[in-house]
């Protein structure tokens, strides 16, 4: 126990930034979501259609789960924006629970650590540490906004704001003390991290079982079950809350058992043995293709269910606003459309598109993350010019990209036809898809560029993400200029794709975002070329 | 590069090249934003030599190599590397070096061998008999991951990499740093056998007998500038020596006091056996005279000995501590 609380503070220090960013993301999107649809459809009656049309829809239900009745702001926020909330909760808890664990291991820096005479279990312990006050911070912020939110609508209850907070709490703290205890069993930090992801995809799974075969209690199986189960802002029950703390309790005593039975460095599960066959690479470009190839198909499959799932829910959705004035309205204001098939297809892309984008940037980061690592000093130092890895890795990452894109935009089309969608819907689901390429284009010699030549702020990078995402989904409901909608990796949007599909590009905009990807390329691999290869920090 | 397995180009041109310094750095002067690392550093290598290059930590080593290499752009002075500016033309150079760093990073994922194959895929040359022998030299068991390899395993695939590498210049920087003792002996050997090859070796280390026994020629810095460079056999020469002599306690007193009046620092110490001894550090210059003293008061048991490494290297260590 020794040294806990100091090694937890250094731990909190050196993860604050991922921290907060994550968490002013998810209580950001807790504080638009009410008045949003407080604006959309400002009363019961109103909201009725919806809600109807939302619990008999299948799609819906395979993302969201059931929406309860009769719909009232908090049900509804707690429905969708739940579902997000958790699941980017869980996200979060994936990646700090991998990194505070064997991340930190694999560093050298627990080693170090131990070495000062902190107890045995002070590194497990201080990584759950942070881990508890991050999300007990992060769902007293969510509560907390919607307690507030509830003084001004007679339609959500401070308690159903403070139960979800508690769901977000738990489901976080969840798959981040299930990543830190596969940590311990399995044999490298790569492979806890990718069976944490497997985790999450068999949990949501496990959801969609429960909701769809009548079978409630398998929710008590998936920590996404929880917020069924806790039901806020319905019947805001505490039991389901107490018993999923008491798992995570087991989990993370389990987790600290474990590290006392295992070495430092290793799992108690020991690697198979390598295959040990040549690595035939003559270039950077073979070097990055042949260190991450393994994670292409994570990609394409995670490109692949979201554009499914959206293709799924388009038939009723479109069905929805055609037939409901609200659900027109409001996705118009989301969208700045008035059809309902473009509309729909319009807000698609904020979730289809954002996978690949995510790959983009982050594939084109990874240059950076291996110059300060001292990879960049081992490649480079064979005799390769100084741009060829950044030029690599921006040329690969683009290439990826556009093949998630093309898959996500098949996907959604196929999908979207074999429910009977519109008839004009599968084509506007290619093309809604297909005309972000630019736009990924430009995000990946944006980061180029910044890579290139300002590394030191070059993560800046996810904040033009987040933008980019945000404008997507909520830029024309927040009214933003014009101009600043227009400043996203997503605004090839269908208000800029006049007529019908068939001439649907704005080559104006998408020239402009050609353009930007190839000048930040260009100038960040000549910036690369002039800089210094830094190290460490 | 276009050489022939096993042959690399310079052997062919050695003659050729043997007036030129195959590293030239003049008045390098390296900033890292407010912090200046090198402050006019000089360097000079002549092709065949092993060359070491010593410095207290944070004097600037580690950044003199990374900008022969070209990782980092020099702010002021001249640096040439086979001719060539490593600002301009550092794929150029770096196909011709070879290069080991002090903490070396290497892909995690692959094997031992995957990354031997990485490298001089790379690199685009191999010479695969020599690296095998290497491997087998170095006890490296190269079937295993990076990850799982210790420091000195992984300081062990990176010199294997690097001596098989068919350059004309290898950059070792602190390469021994991870190794056993049997090890460092087996680089040892390595080093002089790239050496009788005619390759050119710059040795950065903190291991003073290993400097001592591979390096023909030394470079000192301190504080991002030269101190001492040259052969070792001339810094020796052109060092203080240890003088020692042993005699009566007043004939002692009596000699230390003289060599105090010519400004000499003394130090005295009394034996067992009644009998005193002192010890001074005397310039080349003054040795006849000091020696002439010693033997006209009479004195017992003197000895002279050129200064070590470890004495060049000390005293600036300890003008530092100072």
């Amino acid at each position: 126990m020794n040294g806990t609380v100091a090694l937890a503070g250094v731990l909190a220090r050196r993860y604050r930034i991922m921290i907060l960013s994550w968490s002013v993301g998810l209580v950001a999107l807790v504080a638009v979501t009410i008045p949003s649809y407080a604006a959309a459809y400002p009363s019961l009656a109103e909201r009725a259609p919806l809600v109807a049309q939302m619990r008999a829809a299948v799609a819906t239900k395979i993302l969201y789960g059931p929406l309860p009745e009769p719909g009232t702001l908090g049900q509804l926020a707690q429905w969708e924006t739940g579902t997000y909330l958790t699941i980017l909760a869980a996200m979060l808890g994936i990646l700090l629970g991998s990194r505070l664990g064997r991340g930190e291991e694999d560093s050298g820096t627990t080693e170090l650590v131990r070495s000062v005479g902190v107890g045995r279990l002070a590194p497990v312990l201080a990584a759950l540490t942070v881990l508890l006050a991050t999300f007990v911070l992060l769902g007293a912020a969510v509560g907390g906004v919607l307690a507030w939110q509830s003084l001004d609508s007679a339609e959500i209850t401070a308690a159903g704001g403070w139960v979800l907070g508690a769901v977000v709490a738990l489901v976080g703290l969840g798959f981040g003390a299930t990543a830190l205890g596969l940590g311990q069993v399995l044999p490298t930090r790569a492979s806890a991290h990718a069976a944490a992801w497997v985790g999450l995809a068999i949990f949501f799974v496990v959801r969609v079982i429960a909701d769809f075969t009548d079978r409630p209690w398998l929710r008590w199986a998936s920590w996404f079950g929880l917020r069924d189960l806790a039901a806020p802002f319905t019947a805001d029950r505490v039991t389901p809350l107490l018993v999923f703390a008491l798992a995570i309790a087991v989990i993370a005593a389990a987790t600290a058992w474990l590290d006392t039975r295992r070495e430092l460095g290793a799992g108690l599960l020991t690697s198979r043995p390598p295959s040990n066959r040549p690595v035939r690479v003559r270039s950077s470009l073979g070097l990055a293709l042949r260190l991450d190839r393994r994670g292409y198909a994570g990609w394409l499959a995670a490109t692949g269910a979201v554009a499914a799932l959206f293709g799924g829910m388009s038939h009723s959705i479109i069905g929805l606003a055609a037939s409901d004035e609200q659900t027109a309205d409001m996705l118009g204001s989301m969208t700045g459309q008035q059809d309902p098939v473009r509309q729909f297809f319009t807000l698609s892309v904020a979730f289809v598109a954002i996978i690949p984008l995510v790959h983009g940037v982050g594939a084109v980061l990874r240059v950076l993350s291996d110059e300060r690592s001292g990879l960049l000093d081992a490649e480079m130092t064979t005799g390769l010019r100084r741009w060829r890895p950044l030029a690599a890795r921006a040329a690969l990452s683009a290439l990826l990209t556009f093949g998630m894109l093309v898959l996500g935009a098949l996907v959604q089309s196929v999908v979207a036809t074999l429910v009977q969608a519109p008839a004009d819907a599968p084509r506007w689901a290619l093309w809604t898809v297909l005309a972000q390429l630019p736009g990924m284009l430009a995000a990946v010699g944006l980061t180029a560029l910044l890579v290139g030549l300002v590394p030191r702020v070059a993560r800046v990078a996810w904040l033009l993400v987040a933008w980019s995402e945000f404008t997507a989904l909520l830029g024309d409901l927040v009214q933003l200029p014009t101009w600043a909608r227009h400043l996203s990796y997503l605004s090839l949007e269908l208000r800029h794709l006049p007529g019908e599909v068939g001439a649907p590009v704005d080559w104006g905009t998408a020239a402009l975002l050609a353009a930007v990807a190839l000048a930040g390329a260009a100038l960040g691999l000549v910036a690369m070329s002039r800089r210094d290869i830094v190290l460490g920090r | 590069m276009t050489t022939t397995k096993g042959s690399p180009r310079f052997l062919r041109s050695a003659g050729a090249q043997r007036a030129a310094s195959v590293i030239e750095v003049s008045g390098l002067v390296k900033e890292f934003g407010e912090v200046t690392a090198l402050r006019g550093l000089e360097l000079s290598v002549e092709p065949g030599q092993v060359h070491g290059f010593l410095g207290p930590n944070g004097a600037g080593k580690t950044t003199t190599i990374r900008t022969l290499l070209g990782l980092c752009r020099r702010t002021a002075g001249e640096v040439r590397v086979l001719g060539l500016d490593p600002g301009q033309s550092s794929a150029e150079i770096n196909r011709r070096v070879a290069y080991v760093p002090g903490d070396v990073h290497l892909w995690p994922s692959f094997t031992g061998s995957q990354v031997l194959d990485a490298l001089a895929g790379l690199r685009g040359d191999r010479d695969e008999p020599a690296e095998r022998a290497l491997v087998e030299r170095f006890g490296l068991d190269p079937t295993k991951r990076i990850r799982t390899y210790s420091k000195g395993n992984r300081q062990k695939v990176a010199l294997v990499a690097a001596l098989s590498a068919p350059v004309e210049i290898l950059l070792l920087d602190e390469p021994t740093s991870g190794l056993d003792p049997l090890m460092e002996r087996v680089f040892g050997d390595c080093v002089a056998q790239a050496a009788a090859k005619g390759r050119t070796v710059l040795l950065s280390s903190h291991i003073l007998s290993e400097v001592d026994h591979l390096c023909s020629h030394v470079t000192i810095v301190k504080d991002g500038r030269t101190v001492e460079s040259g052969s070792l056999a001339s810094l020796r020469h052109l060092s203080a020596s240890a003088v020692t002599a042993r005699g009566a306690g007043d004939v002692i007193d009596d000699a230390a006091e003289r060599l105090g009046g010519w400004g000499l620092e003394v130090t005295r110490s009394s034996t067992s056996a009644g009998t005193s001894s002192i010890e001074l550090s005397v310039p080349r210059d003054e040795i006849p005279r000091v020696l002439g003293l010693l033997a006209h008061e009479g004195l017992a048991d003197i000895t002279c000995a050129t200064a070590s490494l470890e004495d060049l290297f000390l005293r600036h260590y300890d003008v530092g501590a100072s």
